[in-house]
């Protein structure tokens, strides 16, 4: 996708054939192992018994995590499309950043879980004698766990390239084309590779979600680790929700080292800022393919591909005239404009008379009572998060060596989906007769504090040195260290933590106010609740209500909390 | 001056940052200097030579490999309230205004709310920031947020204050006025701080505004020479200094070039 830089020769003696040997082993198992998900991700439904069950069985785990995988990587895909296509549409043209972006923003803290039934069932509607529906259903789970987010970070990336980087590109004739692919894209990899990473807990979070609800409802069950954990649920089977637990930690650790580690110390080279590389990520990955000779040839491959990408195509684009195609006018007219901006007005609300008409409006009363239930654990697990996770990230900011030892071990705690630890705290609440009201709060803090963890952290070990020597210099210390000082030196990063944790906040709101084990269930009264309660029953008007109630708070929120939150950060707060 | 007293203490001063296991880069070198009362010392030399990291030595914010560092008689090994510093970078707080970054390091030191006030004030008029309390930093051209980090080092009444390469980021006229304004307050005794060390690559801003130029070189750190400036405060001028900034920076440019001539491969900080 991106462009290869030159690598240089480095001396001969760091190379070895034996790191070709091992670099081949492992990039043919693992090219067999996606081709064989590949091809059974397009089986049909018709087996001898008419169904594809899941089998309990702890040896099929690793074969329904590869099907787990590809569905995560093809999530993974479309998102990186979306983002590269609507990152830079947005970032090009008002009027459609007028509309991408609000919706982008919405789409982002909306929680998903609650819309997931229905994309289920339109999706198994779209394939229906195919397995691909549910495919379908799971990929554009993930897709919805983080793409948002990344194009977000792409958008707002490409609109912060430094400027003297746009200037020396125009001043040697690069097209948009080249300026993007040379400029703004490798600037912006950073922020979205990490924020990608960030996102890997959402999109597994999704993806259990997904695979989970064809075996509730009870209809064809998706071969994958999240319909084995809902299986083993349903049958109360501890040694096979331990081994899902296991089998899924397993897969999260393999994909870090073998996609993520190596990436972020390829993406090292695109930082823009030079703060002297104070932790150099490594990856044992990225050496054993730097010290092959293979990678000699794969660079020289690469770097042609790239320059043909870069350079050849605008060139063959010219000389076929084509860019007469693409020629629209930047900005677009102002008619043009005003005719989208009316269309997307219309259909608005179209569809939302047509939601009204389907919405039923005995339960209409109820909804405040049980949003405001839900707001409140949201709330409550976010403040908690903020008072024990704050002070933990600037402990381990502050010292390098504590950022180097944590840094990896939390990358993989923060991948780890929030729901897996729900079969757990599900025994743990059955077998004490807890009330799932209150624990339910910390089930939402599971996936919040990471989000929060990890950007205190970030802020921390980003702040000017010279900031932390003063604060020495002036021997500040104690209350007043946190108050003058820390507190507002890592503010923007809890806000900003905050805000990116808030979506799986409400996620995780609605997944954890009903929890199952065997015949038994644990329920909270909230919105989450109702929404699981009612699309169990096939009540699909007052699920719809659910969601619609739900939209509206996170809209709500999103207008009067995080917004005003985010302009105080930004204004008052910033270091530059 | 060997009648004055001796503030500041160095002796066999070493640094040395471990690269990786086995290799070490040395920054420093047995550096031992003595700062009098009374007196205003500047490092001078080419980025690199290890100016900053020394001052940061002597400040207590950085630890030295070996040797030791001694302020009116007690060793240095964290920040000690006998000193302040000043940033080449500002290093505001962009949360605080232009009083509460003033008043940042009064109130670490657990005075009353009237004394901080009465102090940060007085030492607002002084620097000439009146009128700007309330403003924050962003809002502050250069010279005024130096200003800034000048009251704010100024206000703990340090006995030494520290200055790392203040005036660099700021154009030549805004910095030249705040040196004089400095080395009169200095001069005038309206400020209790008796000695200072500032870090710069400017031979002129050193000849004028010190006692005694120390020239540092590098591979490793040390201080190469030492000029006495002999000239008396009130005689010196861009004119008659020229003679003595010729002069050092002749020094400096043929160190440069003898470098350059012997340079050979070793391990550089960058990656």
């Amino acid at each position: 996708m991106v462009r290869k830089p030159l690598i240089k020769a480095k001396p001969r003696n760091h190379y070895h054939w034996r790191n070709d040997l091992l670099l081949w082993v492992l990039l043919l198992t693992i090219a067999v192992l996606l081709l064989k998900g590949w091809h059974d991700m397009h089986s049909t439904f018709s087996t001898p018994s008419g169904n594809i069950e899941v089998n309990l069985d702890p040896h099929l785990l690793p074969y329904y995590t590869l099907r787990t995988t590809m569905r995560l990587l093809l999530g993974l895909v479309f998102s990186l499309l979306f983002t590269f296509i609507f990152g830079v549409l947005a970032a090009k043209y008002k009027a459609a950043e007028r509309v991408i972006l609000p919706f982008v923003n919405f789409m982002e803290s909306v929680p998903l879980v609650g819309f997931l039934t229905f994309t289920t069932v339109m999706f198994i509607a779209l394939f229906p004698h195919n397995i691909m529906g549910l495919e379908c259903a799971a990929i554009f789970g993930v897709f919805t766990g983080q793409a948002w987010n990344m194009m977000l970070i792409f958008y707002q990336t490409i609109r912060i390239v430094p400027n003297e980087l746009n200037e020396a590109s125009r001043m040697f004739h690069h097209g948009p084309w080249t300026r993007f692919w040379r400029v703004e894209c490798p600037y912006s990899m950073p922020g979205l590779l990490w924020n990608t990473m960030v996102s890997q807990s959402a999109a597994w979070f999704a993806i259990l979600a997904t695979e989970a609800i064809p075996v509730k409802t009870n209809t064809v069950e998706l071969p994958g680790v999240g319909s084995f954990m809902a299986e083993a649920l349903t049958q109360a089977n501890v040694s096979a929700v331990v081994w899902s637990v296991i089998a899924l930690i397993a897969n999260i650790i393999l994909l870090d080292q073998l996609m993520f580690r190596p990436l972020v110390r390829w993406v090292h080279k695109f930082k823009y800022e030079d703060t002297a590389s104070k932790n150099q990520n490594t990856s044992w990955f990225y050496s054993l393919i730097r010290h092959s000779y293979s990678s000699i040839y794969m660079t020289r491959g690469l770097i042609a591909f790239a320059h043909f990408w870069v350079y050849g195509l605008p060139r063959l684009c010219y000389k076929f005239k084509l860019n007469y195609l693409v020629k629209v006018s930047p900005g677009g007219s102002a008619k043009v404009a005003k005719l989208w901006y009316v269309a997307i007005i219309l259909i608005c609300g179209y569809y939302g008379v047509l939601l009204w008409q389907f919405l039923p409006k005995a339960d209409l009363l109820k909804m405040p009572l049980l949003m405001s239930y839900t707001a409140i654990r949201v709330f409550a697990a976010m403040a908690l998060s903020v008072i024990i996770f704050v002070p933990l990230g600037v402990w381990i900011g502050l010292n390098q060596k504590l950022v180097k030892m944590f840094q990896p071990i939390i990358q993989v705690l923060a991948a780890l989906p929030a729901n897996l630890f729900y079969p757990l705290i599900a025994i743990i609440l059955i077998s004490y007769h807890q009330s799932l009201s209150v624990w339910s709060i910390f089930l939402i803090m599971l996936g919040t504090q990471w989000y929060i963890l990890f950007n205190v952290i970030a802020g921390v070990s980003t702040l000017p040195h010279n900031l932390i020597e003063v604060s020495r210099m002036f021997h500040v210390k104690g209350f007043m260290w946190w108050r003058k000082f820390m507190i507002p030196a890592v503010f923007p990063y809890i806000v900003t933590g905050i805000i990116s944790a808030a979506g799986g906040a409400w996620n995780a709101a609605i997944a954890s106010e009903l929890i199952t084990w065997g015949k038994m269930t644990k329920q909270a009264v909230g919105l989450g609740a109702y929404i699981s309660d009612t699309t169990a029953n096939n009540e699909l008007a007052q699920a719809a209500l659910g969601c619609t109630v739900m939209c509206f708070m996170v809209a709500l929120c999103i207008v009067f909390v995080w917004k005003p939150l985010y302009t105080i950060a930004e204004t008052k707060f910033r270091i530059n | 001056m060997t009648d004055k007293k001796i503030i500041l203490h160095a002796e066999h001063v070493s640094k040395s940052f471990e690269i990786n296991k086995n290799h070490s880069l040395q920054v420093l070198e047995d550096i031992s200097l003595e700062v009098y009362e009374g007196e205003i010392v500047a490092f001078l030399g080419k980025s690199g030579t290890g100016k900053s990291t020394f001052l940061r030595i002597l400040a207590g914010l950085m630890e030295a490999s070996s040797g030791k560092v001694t302020c009116n008689g007690s060793v240095i090994n964290a920040p000690s309230r006998d000193m302040s510093m000043v940033f080449q970078s500002f290093a505001l707080m962009p949360w605080l205004s232009v009083f509460d970054n003033v008043a940042f390091g009064l109130e670490a030191l657990n005075y009353s709310k009237e004394k901080i006030k009465s102090v940060a004030q007085a030492m607002i008029d002084m620097i000439g920031l009146a009128g700007y309390e309330n403003s924050y930093p962003k809002e502050l051209s250069g010279g005024m947020k130096q200003r800034v980090g000048l009251a704010r080092a100024l206000a703990v009444e340090p006995d030494i204050l520290l200055l790392d390469e203040p005036f660099s980021a700021l154009d030549i006229y805004t910095a030249h006025k705040i040196k004089t304004d400095l080395t009169e307050l200095w001069e005038s005794r309206q400020i209790k701080t008796r000695s200072m060390i500032i870090v710069t690559h400017n031979v002129e801003e050193a000849v004028i505004m010190s006692d005694r130029v120390l020239v540092w070189d590098s591979n490793p750190g040390r201080i190469a020479r030492e000029f006495k400036i002999d000239i008396p405060r009130s005689e010196r001028s861009k004119r008659s200094v020229l003679d003595l900034v010729e002069e050092i920076s002749h020094h400096q440019h043929e160190q440069i070039a003898y470098a350059e001539r012997k340079r050979k491969p070793h391990i550089s900080l960058k990656k």
